[in-house]
């Protein structure tokens, strides 16, 4: 598929990476400490620190590939979108606090200290390292797959330029500077899902003759009443 | 003797036990909904996708319970342990 650009989308997009960016290195110069890198001191809001969560779970993988799966799978894909919260409310129940107790700032470090054993730490450091990297890939599939449109970019550009610059935001001033850019991106996706869902709920909850036939979710099933 | 410090500390070793109790109690609460969803999707397709509750199908139905479970167990842990402390 061929692509032009957007000249409005080049400029969005440049405003928000300049301004996360600037951001991120401001929160960097405040961070003195490893508790201010890597747990940004423990002086988050938590209204900031609930939407950072959700901008988390909203990322490029979960948001896009999730709203992809149903449409091209239905409730097969729906499947995926709850095993996101079971594994958010497994963090929450069992490991938020005593981790945060024991006074360390990986789990990993959590679980050396609470053994001391380097093979539970070896294995706790292999586990992180595959599940980022399992993680990461779908991550910036997303990230490639956006910026080719948006800004006319190739696709192994836009996965260049989105990992540079998520390296550089995270590098620069660690929890902080993170936190604060998914709280804007959670904020931002959630008013923008939010307006998005009025204007398809505007168009009623029924289908066109013409819409039901293009479906792609095999034959035009009529779900009027 | 009685020493306040210990007494203290010892509250709040109970405290943290009744936390951790509560949280695994509405973990497995929440693991048994959520295996029940996977197993009826695995073992049930067929039932699952076309039972429907006030017009809703059941896959539907059950998974967006299950969301709406999820910010409720996570609202009601935040509510014991709070009043427990």
């Amino acid at each position: 598929m061929i692509y032009t650009s957007s000249s409005l989308a080049i400029i969005v997009f440049l405003v928000m990476v300049l301004g996360t960016v600037a951001l991120s290195f401001y929160l960097g110069s405040k961070a003195k400490s490893s508790a201010g890198y890597f747990a940004a001191g423990g002086e988050i809001p938590w209204f900031v620190n609930g939407i950072a969560f959700a901008g988390d779970y909203l990322s490029a993988a979960s948001f896009l590939g999730i709203c992809g799966m149903i449409a091209f799978y239905g409730f097969d894909g729906f499947l995926y979108s709850i095993g996101y919260l079971a594994g958010w409310l497994v963090a929450l129940l069992v490991i938020a606090e005593p981790l945060k107790r024991l006074g360390k700032y990986t789990f990993a470090d959590a679980l050396a200290s609470k053994f001391q054993s380097s093979g539970i730490r070896s294995a706790a450091g292999l586990s992180t390292l595959v599940v980022s990297l399992v993680y990461l890939i779908p991550q910036m599939v997303g990230a490639g797959a956006l910026v080719k449109p948006l800004l006319g970019l190739q696709y192994w550009q836009g996965v260049v330029l989105v990992g540079s610059i998520v390296v550089v935001i995270v590098v620069t001033a660690g929890m902080v500077s993170t936190t604060y850019v998914q709280f804007l991106k959670g904020g931002l996706l959630v008013l923008f899902s939010l307006v998005l869902t009025v204007m398809v709920l505007n168009r009623g909850l029924t289908r066109s003759e013409g819409e039901a036939r293009t479906s792609s979710d095999g034959p035009a099933t009529d779900h009027r009443r | 003797m009685h020493h306040p410090a210990n007494t203290t500390e010892h509250e709040e070793i109970h405290v943290i036990a009744k936390r951790q109790r509560i949280g695994v109690i509405l973990l497995l609460f929440f693991t048994l909904a959520y295996a029940s969803f996977i197993g009826l999707c695995t073992f049930a397709y067929e039932w699952i996708t076309q039972t429907k509750i006030a017009g809703i199908p059941l896959t539907v139905a059950y998974g967006v319970g299950l969301i709406l479970l999820s910010l409720v167990v996570a609202m009601l842990y935040g509510l014991l342990s709070r009043t427990r402390s």
